[in-house]
């Protein structure tokens, strides 16, 4: 059973996954991970390449385009608005959407976002006619803030992009599910493994957007069908309602008409 | 009667210094291998659009970025 569609910036998809097209061995086990993911956004970006190597971005383009996925650009590796507004025009007239996630990194120890500089950057684009996904931390008042920008999506991280480390902070992000519920919320980063994405998915987040967990696995189409299944699970459960944690045990089979020597008042 | 030697300009492409004799933009471009697909061209910090490429006359000391399609997370 397939959980429900949803839309996101005017789009309806039915997969739940966005995934990074980086870090694979190699191109065709990017394009099996893909595939077997069921992800109908990727993630890409853009950079400068030398004279001689012109036919490798061809190539690259030629074979993301054959996947049909709708494309996410990012502006990683920027830390200033500056750079990243000036990224994300580069990245719509390369891509052709103006779709944009937008990274602004304070810190390259643990490439923590930026929060002043990414609401800037927010701002501006947004007012460029940019549809901004912008990669955030976990804090309630700087998703209020992005929200109050213009933001429909916001993409909180679980944990530090690359670590695997999981949900680092569920009180957060359930904070930020129970505050800001007409926000699409995805998870971006840290994620690493499929029991990471069933939590968020079940704590309502929208979606979840994973590269490394993927691409580093052993068999990385297998783990894309893993993280596949568990999106879905876990929107299944989350759609379905899930029972409130207890204090006290309940039997869950009646006691109604039990033989008397079973009865313990 | 001698032909007038045309005097190359030097430019920066994608960082590096570089000197051509080819002042159209796509002239320069095609002599680099970028002749058709998808690559964005910047200019002193101005994106160039494809349909302006034919006509873009390059000058001493532009500063041009070519840059392209990239695996990314």
């Amino acid at each position: 059973m397939q959980a429900s569609d949803w839309t996101v910036y005017g789009q309806t998809l039915s997969s739940r996954l966005f995934i990074g097209t980086a870090l694979y061995p190699s191109p065709q086990v990017m394009c099996d991970a893909i595939k077997a993911s069921g992800a109908q956004v990727i993630t890409v970006s853009l950079r400068r390449q030398s004279a001689g190597q012109a036919n490798s971005g061809q190539q690259f383009w030629n074979m993301i385009e054959a996947l049909g996925c709708h494309l996410l650009p990012n502006t990683a590796g920027c830390y200033s608005a500056a750079e990243a507004i000036k990224t994300a025009h580069m990245a719509r007239e390369l891509f052709e959407t103006d779709w944009i996630k937008l990274e602004v990194l304070g810190d390259s120890f643990n490439l923590q976002p930026d929060p002043f500089a990414l609401l800037e950057a927010t701002k501006t684009l947004i007012a460029d006619g940019f549809k901004v996904f912008p990669y955030c931390t976990d804090d309630l008042v700087l998703c209020q803030k992005l929200a109050d920008a213009g933001c429909e999506v916001l993409m909180p991280w679980g944990a530090p992009i690359g670590t695997g480390q999981g949900l680092l902070n569920p009180y957060a992000l359930r904070t930020l599910r129970e505050r800001l519920p007409e926000i699409t919320l995805l998870v971006d980063a840290g994620i690493g493994k499929p029991s990471d994405a069933v939590q968020a998915m079940e704590l309502g987040y929208d979606g979840i957007l994973l590269n490394t967990a993927v691409a580093e696995a052993l068999e990385p189409a297998l783990m894309a069908e893993a993280f596949k299944q568990s999106i879905n699970a876990g929107r299944l459960a989350f759609e379905a309602g899930i029972m409130p944690k207890r204090d006290s045990a309940k039997p869950s089979t009646p006691t109604l008409d039990q033989p008397i020597w079973q009865q313990h008042g | 009667m001698q032909a007038e030697s045309i005097q190359p300009i030097s430019l920066i492409l994608n960082e590096q210094p570089i000197e051509t004799t080819s002042f159209n933009l796509q002239a320069f471009l095609a002599e680099h291998g970028w002749i058709e697909g998808r690559f964005v061209v910047v200019i002193n910090d101005n994106i160039i659009a494809k349909s302006a490429h034919p006509t873009y006359q390059l000058s001493a000391g532009d500063r041009i970025d070519v840059l392209s399609p990239i695996s990314g997370g």
